[in-house]
Parts: structure tokens; sequence; C-alpha cells
């Protein structure tokens, strides 16, 4: 692009929409370290640096995780959207991600229906990660943990005599 | 109950919900029938100011068969991760 290089590029992105999610291609072997070094204003914005060259397959096994971590950052009010998740582990640090940017940024109330943890493992993390008073959050309301069978049993009314315990 | 959240979130002064729910449970509780109705009843777009993550683990949205498929592709305004009919 004339006058601009990539990372001028991104940039300018950057500045039009903060949620960009970004990974570079480069011919060059580049640590993620010396990347940091070299270009500490951008580095840790961008997700991931793919050596060149790269098949299509393998840019999209890539990218993919990026993707899913842009969806959750995109989410506009009102929308009822599905992520699948390659691991648990990546489901709960996305989704609470995803709970973090309304709790701390947006002024929303949250709510997480997950067996993946204890609810005292995931307030513990909440409190740690995001430098909260997770537990006051939790008594007022402003946070509510629930586990699957709670929710439904609840909510839906499902049966779950059926269901293994 | 998400509604009265939701209100409760407003009434409260703050913006409105942010919500996921773990899917998962429903798989290994053999109840893929009752996943399936259960997402049927909820919105494409939420009215009330709720944003909605329903969270999957890739292998078992690959157990959903096609008119499974159909439902989440209907009843989600954006799906992450491909979920594709056979």
């Amino acid at each position: 692009m004339p006058g601009l290089n990539r990372f001028t590029l991104y940039r300018e992105m950057k500045k039009i929409d903060p949620s960009l999610t970004a990974c570079f291609l480069s011919a060059f072997e580049m640590h993620p370290e010396e990347f940091k070094k070299v270009f500490p204003s951008i580095a840790d914005s961008v997700k991931t640096i793919i050596k060149k060259p790269v098949t299509i397959s393998n840019l999209i096994k890539e990218i993919n995780p990026f993707l899913r971590i842009s969806a959750v950052a995109r989410a506009r009010k009102g929308e009822h959207f599905l992520i699948a998740f390659q691991t648990p582990q990546e489901l709960i640090e996305q989704s609470l991600q995803f709970l973090k940017t309304g709790l701390v940024e947006n002024g929303e109330d949250i709510l997480l229906v997950t067996d993946e943890l204890p609810k005292d493992r995931i307030l513990e993390k909440i409190a740690k990660e995001w430098n909260v008073d997770a537990s006051t959050l939790e008594a007022n309301g402003r946070i509510t943990l629930m586990t699957f069978r709670e929710w439904h049993l609840i909510e839906t009314n499902l049966t779950l005599k059926e269901a293994r315990p | 109950m998400m509604t009265k959240m939701v209100r409760k979130s407003i009434e409260g002064g703050r913006k409105g919900l942010r919500s996921v729910g773990d899917m998962n449970p429903f798989f290994s509780n053999g109840m893929i029938q009752e996943l399936v109705t259960w997402e049927s009843s909820l919105e494409k777009q939420f009215e009330l100011p709720v944003t909605s993550l329903c969270a999957y683990i890739r292998d078992n949205v690959e157990q959903l068969d096609n008119s499974g498929i159909v439902v989440m592709q209907q009843r989600h305004n954006r799906i992450m991760g491909a979920i594709n009919k056979k």
C-alpha cells in the first residue's frame, strides 16, 4: 500500500476499530520477544506472526483461535451468538474475557452458567485477573454464577432425573 | 429468569446483562434433543439489553444431526467455529 508499511497500516486500522484482532505473515523468523523489543507499542495486540510460506490449511489452523477471540471482542448488544471452541480451557478463558468486557467496560451485569470450574475457582480467577472485588459483586448480583443443573432446573424445568449425576 | 435479571440490572442503573451458557453438559448428560428445544426457544436477536454467548466444544457440536444444525444456524445471528450440514 503506497506510503504505508504493514505496521503503520495496522496502527491506522486500530484507530478506527480498537477491537481489531491482527495476525501478521512474514517471511522472516521472528521470535515474539524480539518482536516486542522492536515494536513495543503494538506487540501486545498483534496476536501472532505466521511464517511464510504457509499452506491454506495451516493458515486456517493458525488464525482460527484468533477469529474466535475477535468474535468475542466484537459482540454487540442484543446478539445471540454461538462459538465452538477447541478445548474447555479455551471456552473458559474466552468466556471470561467476554464477560469481563461487559462488567468492567460496559457497566453490565454478568451471568455464567458452566460446570467446567467450581464457582469458588471462577470467583478467584475473576478477582485475580480482573482486579475486582468478585465476592462483593456476586453478593450484589452483579456477577451470577450457576451450574448447568441450577440454571436449567430453574429456568426450563427440565427433568434432570434422567441426567447422569 | 433472564428477563428478571435484565430488569434488575436496568433498575439498578446498569446497562443490561451479558451471559455465557456452557452448553456442553447437554451432551454429557445425553440431552441433545432438550438442547435443540432450548436453543429453539431463544431469540436470534434479543430486544432486551442482553448479549448472550452459547459456548460449545467443537467435538460436541459435531454430534448434532442436520436438523439440529439448522436450528443452531437459525437461532444465532453469528456462529464461529464452523458447524456445517453433513
